[in-house]
C-alpha cells in the first residue's frame, strides 16, 4: 500500500529523450605521445602515439606499448617495476621514473589521468651511489 | 675425528684503479649531509687490496648456528651513510637498524629479485628497527630520502662466509677437509670462482682491471 502511494506521489522514473548518463557512454578516446627511454639498459628508446580512453592512467597507456611488470618499489604494490623486461635494480640504484609533460611532480603511474596531447615519458635512471 | 682447516687469503684488483666516485648532494640536503659524499661502491687500498668482497664456499654445509647471545648485528645510519656498508649476518639472527641522526631516514629493503621486503620511515634520532631474514642471500637496503645511501646485508646460510677487510684479507675458519669451490663476489667487480683445498690454506684472488 505504501509502495503504491509512493509511486502515485513521485510518478514513474522514466527519462525522456536520448541523453544517457555519462557513465553509460563509451569513453572518449584520446591520443597521447609516449616516450620510453631505457637509459643505462642500452635498449633503443621508443616514441609513439598511443590511443587510450580519456583519463587512462600512465600505466594503462604504457601497457599498450610494452609488457609491464608490476610490484612495489616504494609505496604501492601496483607500481611499475619493469618495462619490456628491464626491471628496477636496487643494487645499481636503477629505477623507472615517470614524467608527464616534462615534470615528475605529482606524476603517478596509477593515479594520474592522461589528457589529449599529453607527453608521457618513462625514463630508466641510474642515480649516483 | 673430522679434520678442519682455516682458509685465508687476500683479494686484490689489478691496476689501473678507477678514480674514487664522489656524489654531489642536492642543495636541499646539504644542511644535513654536507655537499659531497664518497661512494662506498669500491674501496681499495693504494696497493689495490679490495675491501667488502664477500667470500664464501659453495656447497651443502650444515646450516649456520644461531648467534650466541652477546653477538649483535647493527647497521647504523650516520653522516648520511649506512655503517657498515656490507654486513654478514647468519640466517635468522636479529638485525638492528639504527638511526643516529636527528632527521628522517627511510629504510627500504630489497631481495636479489628486487622484491621489496619492507619500507620503514625512521624519523626519530635513536630509533631502532629490528628485522630477521630467514633465507640466505643478498639484501640491498636503501634510504628513500637520500638516494646515495645503501648497504648490503649478506645473509649466511652456512658458516663458511667472510668479508674482506681494508687490506683485502679474509679468513674462513674450521673448513671441513676436501675440495671446495671458493666464490668471491664484489658488487662492482663481479664474481670469481676458484677451487681450493683447505690443506693449501693460502689463497690469492685477483680481479682484472676494472672496466
Amino acid at each position: 500500500m505504501l509502495l503504491m502511494l509512493s509511486l502515485l506521489l513521485t510518478g514513474p522514473q522514466i527519462t525522456t529523450g536520448s541523453v544517457l548518463p555519462a557513465s553509460f557512454l563509451p569513453p572518449r578516446m584520446i591520443s597521447i605521445t609516449a616516450r620510453i627511454d631505457f637509459g643505462p639498459a642500452h635498449k633503443p628508446a621508443k616514441v609513439q602515439k598511443v590511443t587510450v580512453p580519456e583519463g587512462a592512467s600512465p600505466k594503462e597507456a604504457l601497457k599498450k606499448i610494452f609488457p609491464v611488470e608490476q610490484g612495489s618499489t616504494c609505496c604501492h604494490p601496483e607500481e611499475v617495476k619493469g618495462i619490456d623486461g628491464i626491471s628496477v635494480d636496487p643494487l645499481k640504484n636503477r629505477w623507472w621514473r615517470l614524467m608527464i609533460n616534462g615534470s615528475g611532480k605529482n606524476a603517478s603511474p596509477h593515479k594520474s589521468h592522461l589528457k589529449a596531447g599529453d607527453l608521457m615519458e618513462w625514463v630508466y635512471i641510474e642515480d649516483a651511489q | 675425528m673430522l679434520l678442519a682447516y682455516d682458509i685465508e687469503g687476500k683479494v686484490r684488483l689489478e691496476p689501473p684503479f678507477p678514480e674514487p666516485v664522489k656524489i654531489t648532494v642536492s642543495k636541499e640536503q646539504q644542511g644535513d649531509c654536507g655537499s659531497v659524499k664518497s661512494s662506498p661502491l669500491l674501496q681499495i687500498s693504494p696497493e689495490g687490496y679490495v675491501a667488502n668482497a664477500v667470500v664464501k664456499l659453495e656447497g651443502d654445509f650444515p646450516d649456520t648456528a644461531p648467534p650466541v647471545q652477546n653477538q649483535s648485528f647493527v647497521l647504523d645510519q650516520t653522516h648520511c651513510e649506512f655503517v657498515p656498508h656490507v654486513l654478514l649476518i647468519p640466517r635468522g639472527a636479529p638485525l638492528s637498524i639504527l638511526n643516529s641522526e636527528p632527521f628522517l631516514h627511510n629504510v627500504r629493503a630489497f631481495d636479489e629479485k628486487a622484491n621489496m621486503l619492507f619500507n620503514q620511515a625512521m624519523p626519530i634520532q635513536g630509533s631502532l628497527l629490528k628485522k630477521t631474514f630467514e633465507k640466505g642471500g643478498r639484501i640491498t637496503l636503501r634510504c628513500g630520502v637520500h638516494h646515495w645511501m645503501y648497504a648490503l646485508v649478506i645473509v649466511q646460510d652456512h658458516p663458511y662466509y667472510a668479508l674482506t677487510d681494508e687490506s683485502g684479507f679474509f679468513k674462513l675458519q674450521n673448513v671441513p677437509d676436501g675440495n671446495h669451490t671458493l666464490i668471491v663476489w664484489h658488487e662492482a667487480l663481479g664474481e670469481i670462482r676458484q677451487s681450493v683445498n683447505p690443506q693449501n690454506a693460502k689463497v690469492s684472488v685477483q680481479y682484472s682491471a676494472a672496466k
